[in-house]
């Protein structure tokens, strides 16, 4: 009886939907998450169709402008080779979005499919599944993204592969915590007195209410995978060049942050923003179905 | 403390009003830390600078670089910090002249060789002595290099030296100050190997080190030298500190340096952070710094830091072409290459002063070096595009040039290591698009680079590095068909001769006579350069220092290492 | 209750057993050659091959994979662990040479870390305004959305090198601590400050709570009085999750700031393929989240009533 991270079922509550005009109704007195909003609609916006945003290309760097500070021209500054970084940072939302996704989603998928079957089986399945849990959890994640994109190659969905793999484990734990809560509630026992099937009680019952605080983590993971890539390419590990990625904007502007700091601020508070502003609509989600 | 009550602040419930101080404390955080950016730091006095005064004794010197070393033992290593250590516990035989790249004395009074350039005889000092007072003579180096090129199993010791004394038999000890080193074939490059002091260097260790297993050599007191400076401690990925060795007398005659050191003690501080070295100099906390970001050289100028450095020896940063492989196996790419990038925007952008766009695949300070900037090594897209045209390249929609049904992708294999070269190689990437060449980069930490370079010859057009040894011998080295065959020139690789490859480049081993070795120079640059276009030669790296006005005497040898023994501050501190 | 130590225990041996042999096969499955590593990256083609397989000999990697995994396994069970390929040093000497430093520097940024999430769940719960506490709440996500190494770059360039309140590198005790604490101690107070959140409000809603308003008790007396005590207990369950943060943030603050330990041992070690010196330290970092999962799982039953009958049961 593992009784690690039941803490994260703390908030949960049985139902998960909830009348959309209510909702809308409830975003016009919470100025912070309509500001949420349109900063997650803007950067998906940038990811989609770049080219609205920015009238510079990515990749065109001018050899007179290299280093130039924020300045209307150029909002963020240009990097060494005078390319501009604000369309840098447009055009890497694509990449970072996409591979930031890509991390949750395998992490949150295979995590949470994972928690599933070793919470709701029990027995062996159980025993067996964590413990290979808690082995991924003792390698060092270094060492399992440099297999992954030594062997699969350098590119930003193998970087992205080998976050979300390094996560799994996080999600399997919090997942089976949450289903082994939700499996001793009276609901569930009432629905196995009413004959509904085994099956049928996981679905309709187990999964709908023990998602609801995975998603909680999911939304800090969003965080979690961004950071992780941008680690990695602090370590060497980044997409390859001249690709633009919001992670390794941040990492390779640190060796001028004495000179030319604004070269990773920049980016790294456009980073840190956008999370916040996930977050505070995920949360959002989350309280709504508690009141 | 007080940011971390600052923090607490941010948070604390202070009902209504916390949230206003929480904006306040955190607008004020912002301010701080954007007025610090402020490019002034102040003015520096400048009256220390007293270069021209008479050397002062004593001090520590405080020194920041990016590595560290992984053990005491200096006969290995891959890294600056192990080998910059290493020259200064131990000594070699010979000392190359960084300016003329002629072998002079040091431990060696005198040499001589017989023509076929298969022996060689080595007159030794007779007043030089190891720091636990046991002499330095020719059964010392006989173990020496018996060791350095054998290894020793038991011991787990590496065959460090094989690659650098190939063919190796034996070294004779007629008398107690004579050696003579065998080889099995000519081995001109020899000579200047007895003055290697980068990777791997032969200095030599005393009678009693030379005893001691891998693990006992750990204990840097144990490591013994006959170097200007004897190991105080060792702390891995922290630091080395080193003292003044007594008595020391035996400095390169051509330093001109007499007696013991003028410090008391170094410190090889171990700083990986780029930033965090160059405000560590400015702060005060170190004297000295390697491994200077190329962006902090001018404002580190600018308020009084003198910057020193030397362009690191041997090849230039290289696009070696893989000669075999589509499309590098057609020579119209590899021409266009080396006319597709224009050198001006990288120097520009990418190098400063002390850095050097490459005119040649030798860098300038390597006897032998001949100029290509006029010929081949210049931008010139016009031509460029006219070759691959002739060649039947056509472009093809997206920009990209096509020939039979194959785009003309080139795929590189680069170190990311120096941080100049992930710009340079972008800036390159920019410019080679504008002519119909997508270039690929995989730019990646060392060991995923060796992973790859096994795989090259099948696998990449273009691996991206450079070998530091002061001696144009390099060039057969890293390019003769029998050894690094950098360019992976065999009978497949169309319209190239490798007879006439292996025999040019060869010629290098064969004399020592300045004249003839620098007609085969220029001969083995021609081929590899213009004839065959087998390599794109990119900048020429450099070692830089920055340090504070009171700091004196730093050498810069042939192999662009440091040498302290000249070295003097004149606060004396 | 023997019984049950007994299993536990067992899991965490087999999670440390597990762990040794998947990293070794891990760095098998790598691509690079641990000999090639030995040399200059630029002179790796002029190698001679009998250099090469005397080095390989050297180390024992020219013997079959199964032979080098058993013989590695039985020293490693002797706790023998060999000797670093890269330095020739024993492993357990290399890692217990660094251990104590990252050992304070993860305690310590625990503590910090701690501290900053009561205080951000504090704030979150007695905030009035919905915005406030909106505000609030969303700061762990900030917090783990800063890279580590721009945080700390950036506190370098204010506090050591602008206004000289702290050393940027060396050891000089509780000075050379602070900036590196700070740094590692943010990201790893996101998960925790996050949990703590949910679990006060949750508690805030339940019955005793409700009774202590009845009671007339202030918003900031619920807080402190009850919410605290009984809200602080979940926080002993992401002890593992945390753990693996402050791991994988030490590679980076260690680095940042120059520090010895374990984390910026494990990467160098990694990056050149140190086989026996990874063995090591994965053994050591399982062994230790082994450790603090089997604390967890025997301490929590006793602060917990709920669970003690439960375990009395099973």
């Amino acid at each position: 009886m593992t009784v690690e991270l039941d803490a994260f079922a703390a908030g949960r509550r049985p139902g998960f939907a909830r009348p959309l005009a209510r909702h809308l109704g409830g975003l016009a007195r919470q100025p912070i998450l309509v500001a949420s909003w349109i900063i997650v609609l803007v950067v998906i916006g940038w990811a989609i169709v770049p080219g609205l945003f920015t009238s510079y290309g990515p990749y065109d760097g001018d050899a007179a402008a290299s280093f130039v500070p924020p300045s209307a021209e150029h909002w963020f500054g240009t990097d060494r080779l005078g390319r501009d970084l604000f369309a840098r940072s447009v055009y890497g939302a694509q990449t970072t979005l996409t591979a930031t996704l890509l991390a949750v989603l395998i992490a949150f998928g295979v995590g949470t499919l994972v928690g599933l079957v070793a919470g709701f089986a029990g027995g062996i399945v159980d025993t067996v599944v964590m413990r290979v849990v808690d082995v991924f959890l003792a390698i060092p994640s270094l060492l399992l993204a440099m297999v992954v994109v030594s062997v699969l190659g350098y590119s930003t969905q193998n970087i992205a592969l080998a976050v979300g793999i390094s996560s799994i484990a996080s999600f399997a734990r919090v997942m089976r915590a949450q289903v082994l809560a939700v499996v001793t509630q009276d609901y569930v026992r009432a629905a196995y007195g009413l004959g509904v099937g085994r099956l049928g009680v996981m679905l309709r019952h187990v999964v709908p209410n023990s998602l609801s605080s995975v998603i909680a983590l999911a939304a800090l993971e969003i965080g979690t995978a961004v950071l992780a890539v941008a680690s990695l390419g602090f370590l060497g590990y980044g997409a390859p060049p001249p690709q633009p990625e919001w992670g390794l904007l941040v990492a390779e502007g640190r060796d001028y942050v004495a000179v030319h700091p604004w070269a990773s601020i920049m980016p790294g508070v456009a980073l840190a923003i956008v999370v916040i502003a996930t977050h505070r609509i995920s949360t959002s989600y989350r309280k709504d179905h508690r009141r | 403390m007080s940011d971390l009550r600052s923090a607490i602040e941010l948070a604390t419930p202070r009902r209504r009003r916390w949230p206003w101080v929480a904006g306040a404390v955190a607008v004020g955080v912002l301010l701080v830390a954007a007025s610090g950016f402020a490019l002034t730091r102040g003015d520096r006095s400048t009256g220390e600078a007293a270069a021209a005064a008479a050397p002062v004794r004593g001090g520590t010197l405080q020194f920041a670089l990016i590595d560290y070393q992984r053990s005491p033992d200096p006969q290995w290593g891959t890294n600056y910090a192990e080998s910059l250590i290493g020259n200064n516990v131990t000594d070699k035989l010979t000392w190359q002249d960084p300016d003329t790249g002629e072998i002079t004395p040091w431990l060696a009074q005198s040499w001589e060789y017989t023509k076929d350039l298969t022996e060689f005889t080595f007159h030794l000092r007779e007043d030089v002595t190891f720091s636990d007072g046991s002499p330095f003579d020719s059964q010392v180096v006989k173990a020496n290099f018996d060791q350095y090129v054998h290894g020793d199993e038991k011991l787990g010791i590496n065959p460090n030296g094989a690659v650098l004394l190939p063919g190796y038999i034996e070294t004779l000890t007629p008398d107690p100050y004579t050696a003579v080193v065998r080889f099995r074939k000519p081995l001109a490059s020899f000579l200047q190997a007895s003055s290697f002091t980068a990777n791997a260097q032969p200095g030599f260790l005393s009678l009693s080190t030379l005893k001691l297993s891998a693990e006992e050599r750990t204990d840097p007191k144990k490591v013994i030298g006959t170097g200007p400076f004897v190991y105080e401690s060792w702390q891995p990925q922290v630091k080395t500190v080193l003292v003044r060795r007594k008595g020391y007398n035996w400095s390169p005659p051509a330093l001109r340096h007499k007696g013991e050191a003028y410090l008391d003690r170094i410190v090889f501080n171990t700083i990986p952070e780029a930033s965090v070295r160059t405000g560590s100099l400015t702060s005060g906390a170190v004297d000295a710094t390697l491994d200077v970001g190329t962006t902090d050289e001018k404002p580190l100028a600018d308020q009084g830091f003198r910057i020193i450095h030397r362009g690191v020896s041997g090849t230039a940063i290289f696009f070696n072409f893989n000669s075999q492989l589509f499309p590098t196996d057609d020579i119209a790419v590899r021409r266009a290459i080396q006319l597709g990038w224009n050198r001006e925007a990288i120097k520009k952008t990418v190098l400063t002063d002390s850095y050097s766009v490459a005119t040649s695949v030798l860098a300038p300070s390597v006897p032998g070096y001949a100029d290509y900037s006029g010929s081949v090594l210049r931008y010139d897209p016009e031509k460029a595009r006219r070759l691959l045209d002739e060649a039947g390249w056509k472009e093809g929609p997206d920009g990209i040039r096509v020939k039979d049904g194959e785009k003309l992708v080139v795929k590189l294999l680069g170190i990311s290591n120096l941080v100049v070269n992930k710009p340079a190689y972008e800036s390159i990437q920019q410019d080679l698009k504008k002519i119909g060449i997508d270039l690929r980069l995989t730019v990646v930490p060392i060991p995923d680079y060796t992973a790859n370079v096994a795989k090259a010859k099948t696998d990449w057009n273009i691996t991206a590095a450079n070998r530091s040894r002061n001696d144009p011998a390099v060039l057969n080295l890293q390019y003769g068909p029998a050894l690094g065959n950098g360019s992976f020139v065999t009978k497949d690789s169309p319209g190239i001769d490798v007879d006439e490859v292996a025999k040019t480049l060869g010629k290098l081993e064969l004399t020592l006579d300045p004249a003839t070795r620098k007609q085969y120079a220029k001969a083995a640059q021609d081929l590899l350069l213009e004839k065959y276009a087998l390599v794109n030669p990119v900048y020429n790296p450099s070692q830089v220092i920055a340090h504070a006005d009171h700091v004196h005497g730093i050498i810069f040898d042939a192999q662009s290492r440091n040498h302290f023994v000249d070295t003097w501050k004149s606060n004396g501190k | 209750m023997l019984r049950y130590l007994a299993l536990k225990i067992g899991r965490a041996l087999f999670v440390v057993w597990a762990a040794f042999t998947l990293t070794f096969v891990l760095l098998f499955v790598l691509p690079a050659d641990p000999v090639d590593l030995l040399f200059d990256p630029a002179e790796i083609n002029t190698v001679p091959p009998e250099v090469r397989e005397q080095m390989a000999a050297n180390y024992g990697f020219d013997r079959p994979v199964l032979l080098q995994y058993l013989a590695r396994l039985g020293h490693a069970l002797t706790g023998d662990f060999g000797t670093s390929v890269q330095s020739g040093r024993p492993v357990v000497a290399t890692i217990l040479d660094v251990l104590p430093s990252t050992l304070v520097l993860a305690a310590g940024a625990l503590a910090l870390a701690l501290l900053i999430a009561f205080v951000i769940a504090l704030a979150a719960t007695s905030a009035r305004r919905a915005w406030v506490r909106n505000l609030v709440e969303a700061l762990p996500s900030g917090a783990v959305s800063v890279p580590v190494f721009l945080s700390g770059v950036l506190m370098l360039q204010v506090f050591s090198f602008r206004l000289g309140w702290f050393p940027a590198f060396g050891d000089r005790g509780v000075e050379s601590l602070v900036l590196p604490l700070i740094t590692l101690a943010i990201p790893v107070s996101g998960p925790i400050a996050q949990l703590l959140v949910r679990s006060f409000a949750t508690e805030f809603r339940s019955g005793y709570v409700t009774t202590s308003w009845a009671k007339g008790a202030t918003r900031g007396g619920i807080v402190v009085r009850d919410v605290f005590r009984n809200a602080s207990l979940p926080a002993l369950t992401i002890a593992g999750i945390t753990f693996g943060n402050l791991i994988a943030g030490s590679v980076i603050t260690e680095t940042v700031f120059a520090r010895q330990g374990v984390g910026r041992m494990t990467q160098a070690a990694i990056n050149t393929l140190d086989v026996p010196l990874v063995q090591g330290i994965v053994v050591l970092v399982a062994a230790g989240f082994a450790l603090i999962n089997l604390i967890v799982d025997l301490i929590y039953p006793l602060l917990d009533p709920r669970l003690r009958a439960t375990l009395a049961v099973g």
